[in-house]
């Protein structure tokens, strides 16, 4: 899969995407190596080039501490837009679940070059949308099945 | 003579205003003492938990096992959620699942 066929870089011409691509720079990761942590300051947003990386959330299960697994991200996905909202904390924790490989997008040059390109600011902004916007549809959907069974369970 | 008749009058007439006041009052603590022992200030620290229980396990049931069964309903979830999303519908939104946490 190409750069520019990536979700956050999808609909930028393959030298518009590399342009976005060269502010990064690669990160391996091995299994069980945890790249960011629930609250930590979000100042990268990332790239799996390769591998898998696991999105979980800390729940108490009898007694312990659990990290559930929320979502899972994979080649030519995005992570850490936390990064691009305030107040730039991460609300999850990711870890790589096998042999990955990332590209670290710095915030702040990422933002410098989408300033002086407005028009693939737009682009690549649009996207970021529609990644926020799926996670938010995903959880809203899975928010109301809870409810509904709760209901039921009340009901019953 | 008259305005000391007067005077005195009024202050009878106060003294039984702070009398009947005072047995009004108590009067409602005495109503009130049964309700009193269901409030919060008598319940003491039942009011403020410091920690909310953790959630039950099934007899037999370890961590381990629980986590598991979580995962997979969470999995299971979020595929019923994007069936929803990729055809909105009522009947698709509370389809079931096999979630091992309902069954």
């Amino acid at each position: 899969m190409l750069p520019h066929e990536s979700d956050l870089l999808a609909g930028l011409s393959p030298d518009d995407a590399s342009q976005v691509l060269v502010l990064g720079g690669n990160r391996a990761l091995s299994p069980g190596e945890v790249i960011f942590e629930l609250g930590d300051e979000a100042r990268d947003l990332y790239l799996v080039k390769k591998g898998r990386v696991e999105l979980t959330l800390p729940m108490r299960v009898g007694g312990t501490q659990e990290d559930v697994p929320v979502e899972e991200r994979m080649a030519a996905q995005m992570l850490g837009w936390s990064a691009l909202v305030p107040p730039h904390r991460f609300t999850l924790k990711a870890t790589a679940t096998v042999e990955t490989e990332l590209l670290v997008l710095p915030r702040e040059d990422l933002q410098r070059f989408l300033a002086s390109r407005p028009e693939l600011g737009l682009v690549v902004m649009t996207n970021l949308a529609a990644i926020v916007g799926q996670r938010f549809q995903l959880f809203q959907t899975m928010w109301l099945r809870q409810v509904q069974r709760a209901v039921e369970m009340r009901n019953a | 003579m008259q305005p000391l008749i007067m005077s005195i009058s009024l202050c009878l007439l106060g003294f039984a205003v702070c009398v009947l006041t005072f047995a009004a009052a108590m009067g409602n603590k005495d109503e009130e003492e049964p309700a009193d022992v269901a409030s919060p200030r008598k319940r003491g620290e039942q009011f403020f938990l410091d920690e909310v229980p953790p959630p039950a396990l099934e007899l037999g049931d370890t961590a381990d096992a629980f986590v598991s069964r979580l995962r997979t309903h969470l999995r299971l979830e979020q595929e019923a959620a994007r069936a929803f999303l990729d055809l909105p519908s009522a009947d698709s939104l509370h389809a079931s699942t096999d979630s091992p946490l309902w069954h």
